[in-house]
């Protein structure tokens, strides 16, 4: 049984007048801090021809800003005792450092210059040098990595080219070449500023110490106007079983099963993350049972997925074949787990299991401070409610087995899956 | 641009301490550590099981590894998935997994399902199937997993460097899987012969960490107070020592980058240097503006990001740079690499010592700030032969390095002049570069293993 009570994490929540929100929970267990600064832009706010520039963007806010040198924000923290880093993703970038309470006050005074001073920095040089750093981060994690195309076909199979979600975050190669200064001081001057930003304080830091702080250092901030968006309206599911089919030296073939499926933060996406869960998030869920325990075609098989803000969220299948193995049988093998649920729904013990294991995990996800103010500024960022966080295990909890069927029945149909086969390719001799 | 307050100085925070654990030994000699950590909902429970890879018999490598995998697949109490199933219904997770000196076996769960969780961790240790068709699984899994790491290049380089700096009499010159093939003479007699050789209490550790109830030791009294097992053999942890300097040009055909590992075969925790070279890694290849990442990464654009690693074994550890870099620039980086290690043209500063050892003892209490980085970072410590005071030693260690001592070890330890190099890529398109940059490699086409 899940116990399901709600969190009681402490929250308190204050929006300076140049629109900057800021979120103190204090946490006194240990003697750190984490700064937690989401910004309300991702890759799915690049223009055409501009792709990977919001990931791009991203490595020059650590090349310096007025009253810091280039490399210094992450130098000066390190050697502070902090850790920290910076992502992006198709609907947000995240700038993060957890620090010694002592360091906190440097660690807002760096990020507020930044946010406030940063084009007197940003020079060709520097966005020259990250541009190569970045196309190494390419070739490193996709170009020289077996399937590391996989996603640029997925997306392909889901969103038309000019849709938001429709490129990676990495972007292209082209692109990034194109990539001008002038480029860069754009998006700066439409995205970042305090308006389009959430800040999180989580850690050994009192709610009238931060938001004195946060005063103090962003304060002084002017603010700007944040672009409108136009909406992203959900795109109908697929029909005809639309199929990619590539290969490449990797050593096995994949099969991927893909449904586009309701954005994050919606009842219907959990009934949908649960309906995965009960087809693959473990070894014991049906597709592993199925493909690698009982037909023993498979060495994986399991799902995932892409959760997104707007419009739709990608849902997935796969199974990765052992050698001599058919695709098409694990396909139809596949496709019969998925039928079986959406007709049949989930069991008792299996929602259960589903709903115990979010729990675990979210809890977990929020034991770490880090985590937990990253958990903060996402859910203020994308449904304007920090609160939810805490409420997030009797929200999930909540959903029936019969929601589970629907929802899988809705969505999860196999008449509207997309395929990706990634077809093993000469791979040369054995690697030993 | 926006008129920013004064820079900000740093307040020293207040003091931090490891939070000691409390440590009492059942009647069976299993030693069990509690730490008792408030706020920390999901409680993390950690076995240590004092068995090396050398327990493996020379013609079975590979069943340390079947044999933990398996634990979890089923137990006389709970057959077969049965097993799995309750413990996700407990809403745990359980894990078993080898390391060169010991076994872990892992339970992560919220606080308020700890007994069932204890109960079933403690079956999968005492009482496991280990089925045929189990371990015959497992044994196919792992294969495709190692063809899959292999496949990358980054993976084809780790392999290579563990070969590369470790004498190949010791069984940590091998992956875990053992010698290509192994794993193919391994059988579920043999797995069910292993775990009844080394499974028992003697040299165990029960660690756990989290928001406990008081009674969590009868928990633990009722779950292991009765594991026995006469057969349980002791098996000596290894001293492995430095394979002959090389150079190995792995070829990876059509690669865009290279995967560089330069090695030196180095120290563990327990050496008094150990806090010197920490300090000056850290100074050379750890830190974002270190001697290396401002060069190859900051300045030149070579690489997304360049490191030197220390990765100590129970006895002795490898230090290496890690890095890839698109082939035109390969040669010029390895060319570059020792003139920024040279610690005796430009021994490790006062400045960087501070810096080092301020972000070595300033980050430690956010790495035990959750249970399972208590009971993870703990039970690390004691596989490393090292006691319950080793994370407050280790911070002293930290705070007497000098920069004369910094530089001493790192000129010992990790010397420009010696060290092994192991480069993944596109052999046509990198040995003359590797050449002209002063390495004579040896090119070892795909499917050889060196």
């Amino acid at each position: 049984m899940t116990t399901a009570v709600p969190l009681g994490y402490p929250i308190h929540t204050q929006t300076l007048p140049n629109g900057l929100r800021v979120i103190v929970n204090p946490d006194h267990a240990v003697p750190f801090v984490a700064v937690n600064l989401w910004y309300d832009v991702g890759s799915r706010d690049e223009e055409p021809g501009r792709t990977g520039l919001a990931h791009l963007f991203e490595h020059v806010m650590f090349q310096g800003s007025a009253n810091v040198a280039s490399g210094e924000h992450f130098n000066t923290l390190q050697a502070s005792g902090a850790t920290g880093n910076a992502t992006t993703w198709f609907d947000r970038t995240n700038y993060f450092e957890a620090v010694p309470a002592g360091v906190l006050d440097l660690a807002l005074w760096l990020e507020a210059d930044r946010m406030a001073n940063l084009l007197p920095a940003l020079t060709q040089e520097n966005l020259d040098t990250q541009r190569e750093v970045v196309k190494e981060e390419k070739r490193q994690r996709y170009d020289n990595a077996p399937y590391g195309d996989t996603i640029d076909h997925l997306l392909a199979l889901a969103f038309p080219p000019d849709h938001p979600y429709g490129h990676t975050v990495i972007g292209s190669m082209t692109d990034l070449d194109a990539a001008s200064l002038a480029d860069t001081h754009a998006f700066f001057t439409t995205w970042y500023s305090p308006g389009n930003a959430v800040l999180t304080l989580v850690g050994d830091v009192t709610a009238e110490e931060g938001f004195a702080k946060a005063q103090a250092y962003f304060g002084g901030l002017p603010s700007r106007d944040v672009p409108e968006r136009a909406a992203v309206e959900p795109l109908a599911p697929h029909t005809g079983v639309p199929r990619t089919v590539t290969s490449a030296p990797v050593p096995a073939n994949m099969l991927y099963l893909q449904w586009l499926t309701p954005p994050r933060g919606t009842r219907a996406a959990d009934a949908v993350d649960i309906a995965l869960s009960v087809l693959g998030a473990t070894e014991v869920s049906r597709l592993y049972r199925r493909l690698v325990r009982d037909d023993a075609s498979c060495s994986g098989a399991g799902s995932s997925s892409v959760p997104l803000v707007k419009g739709n969220s990608l849902s997935l299948a796969y199974a990765r074949a052992l050698d001599g193995q058919d695709l098409a049988a694990i396909e139809e093998a596949l496709c019969a787990e998925v039928a079986r649920l959406c007709s049949g729904g989930p069991t008792e013990a299996e929602l259960q299991r589903a709903h115990i294991q979010f729990e675990r995990e979210w809890l977990a996800e929020c034991a770490r401070l880090e985590s937990r103010a990253d958990l903060f500024s996402g859910y203020a960022t994308m449904f304007g409610d920090p609160e939810r966080v805490n409420r997030r295990i009797v929200e999930y909890g909540s959903i029936r087995a019969d929601e589970v069927r629907e929802a899988a029945e809705t969505w999860l149909r196999p008449e509207n899956r997309a395929v990706l086969e990634y077809r093993r390719g000469p791979m040369g001799p054995e690697q030993w | 641009m926006v008129t920013m307050p004064a820079r900000p100085t740093i307040r020293q925070p207040r003091p931090w301490s490891f939070p000691t654990g409390a440590t009492t030994t059942l009647d069976n000699g299993l030693k069990v550590i509690v730490h008792e950590l408030p706020g920390q909902y999901v409680v993390s429970v950690g076995l240590l099981l004092d068995v090396p890879l050398s327990s493996e018999p020379a013609d079975r490598e590979g069943v340390a590894l079947l044999t933990a995998s398996t634990l979890t697949e089923g137990t006389h109490s709970h057959p077969g998935t049965t097993f799995t199933e309750a413990v996700e219904a407990s809403g745990a997770v359980v894990e078993a997994s080898v390391g060169y000196s010991h076994v872990h076996v892992l339970a992560d769960v919220p606080g308020a399902h700890l007994r069932p969780t204890i109960r079933l961790l403690a079956e999968a240790v005492r009482e496991p199937q280990l089925l045929d068709a189990d371990v015959e699984r497992h044994r196919i899994l792992h294969l495709a997993q190692l063809e899959q790491q292999l496949a990358t290049g980054s993976g084809r380089a780790n392999h290579a460097l563990r070969r590369a700096l470790v004498d190949p009499g010791f069984r940590a010159s091998r992956a875990k899987h053992g010698m290509p093939g192994a794993l193919a003479e391994v059988t579920g007699a043999d797995v069910r012969a292993h775990h009844a050789a080394t499974n028992g209490p003697r040299g165990s550790v029960l660690v756990l960490s989290g928001d406990f109830d008081q009674g969590v030791l009868d928990e633990v009294q009722a779950a292991f107070g009765s594991w026995e097992n006469p057969d349980q053999r002791s098996v000596a942890h290894e001293v492995p020592t430095a394979r002959a300097r090389g150079a190995w040009l792995i070829d990876r055909p059509g690669s865009v980058q290279a995967d560089v590992r330069w090695g030196w075969f180095s120290i563990d925790r327990t050496d008094p240097r150990w806090p010197d070279l920490q300090v000056a890694t850290n100074a050379l290849g750890g830190a974002y503006l270190s001697r290396l990442n401002r060069v190859l990464r900051e300045e030149k654009g070579f690489s997304y990001g360049v490191s030197l690693v220390n990765s100590p074994l129970r006895s002795g550890g490898y230090t290496y740079t890690h890095g890839s870099f698109r082939n035109e620039v390969v040669g010029e980086a390895l060319s570059l690499m020792p003139s920024l290690l040279d610690v005796a043209a430009d021994p490790v500063t006062p400045d960087e010592v501070a810096r080092a050892r301020d972000y070595l003892v300033g980050t430690t209490p956010l790495r035990y700030a959750t249970a399972s980085g208590v009971t993870v970072g703990v039970l690390s410590l004691i596989g490393a032969g090292l006691g319950p005071d080793a994370v407050e030693k280790q911070l002293e260690g930290y705070r007497r390095v000098t920069p004369d001592s910094a530089s001493a070890a790192a000129a010992e330890l990790v010397a420009i002049d010696a060290g092994s190099l192991v480069v993944v890529g596109d052999a046509g398109a990198l040995e003359g570069p590797l050449r002209a940059a002063g390495w004579e490699p040896t090119v070892v086409p795909a499917g050889v293993w060196i």
